[in-house]
């Protein structure tokens, strides 16, 4: 199971979410959770081989 | 300090060691040395608790104990311990910090989970104030050596949420 993100905005104007664990855990993150997971692919694209990146592309085609 | 004599007329016979009688030993004052601790009504004791910091949710319960490492958490069972000595809790206070933002005033629920069973302690805990220390006393909630224990922290619905909130928490008992 993967985390749930339940978005909040604050008074003070900043964008939030209720993440809630698998394990029922629950916190706010302040960063919008779908960017941090573009980040990550970005950091794991950015030492990837050309031939990598090469064969990604033609995965997402 | 008067001299002491000390009269031996009733110790009992065992294996090898010999009965006296009608014996009398005396201690002179300046061959005593007296040790007095000072201190009056010391039978009590402080418990800490703590946690690493959180960005709470909205009306959640968070349980919080002596597992320093974890933040607070929705399972009171990763952060319950022992009561190591039976009595009453009679004070707490809590000390709260936020490393991000102050909330808004909403009041928070505190109370204490002893082998699950609640007591309130507060309804009246805000986190809007960074850097405060609160006090509860008057408290008269019993515990027995062994039983388990959290505080059990059930968070309103913010208008903004308090970040980086941390705790430091002393419990009195007697």
């Amino acid at each position: 199971m993967e985390n749930i993100y339940t978005y909040k905005k604050q008074k003070d104007g900043r964008d939030s979410w209720v993440c809630e664990e698998p394990d029922g855990n629950r916190y706010m993150v302040y960063e919008d959770p779908s960017i941090k997971d573009k980040t990550d692919l970005k950091a794991i694209l950015s030492s990837a081989t050309e031939d990598e990146i090469e064969f990604i592309k033609q995965l997402l085609k | 300090m008067a001299d002491i004599t000390i009269n031996i007329t009733d110790v009992v016979k065992s294996n090898n060691v010999k009965t006296f009688s009608n014996k009398t030993m005396s201690y002179k004052q300046n061959n005593i040395t007296t040790h007095t601790s000072g201190v009056t009504g010391y039978q009590g004791y402080a418990m800490q608790l703590g946690h690493q910091a959180i960005n709470p949710a909205d009306s959640t319960a968070y349980f919080i104990g002596s597992k320093f490492e974890i933040p607070p958490n929705t399972t009171e069972n990763n952060v319950k311990f022992g009561i190591p000595k039976t009595g009453t809790i009679k004070a707490m206070s809590v000390y709260q910090r936020m490393t991000g933002v102050a909330g808004t005033s909403e009041t928070s629920t505190i109370e204490a989970s002893v082998n699950g069973s609640l007591t309130t302690i507060t309804t009246t805990f805000a986190n809007n104030v960074n850097n405060t220390q609160t006090l509860y006393t008057g408290l008269n909630i019993a515990v027995v050596q062994g039983d388990l224990f959290a505080l059990k922290w059930t968070t309103p619905a913010w208008a903004t949420n308090p970040t980086g909130f941390n705790s430091m928490i002393s419990i009195y008992l007697e």
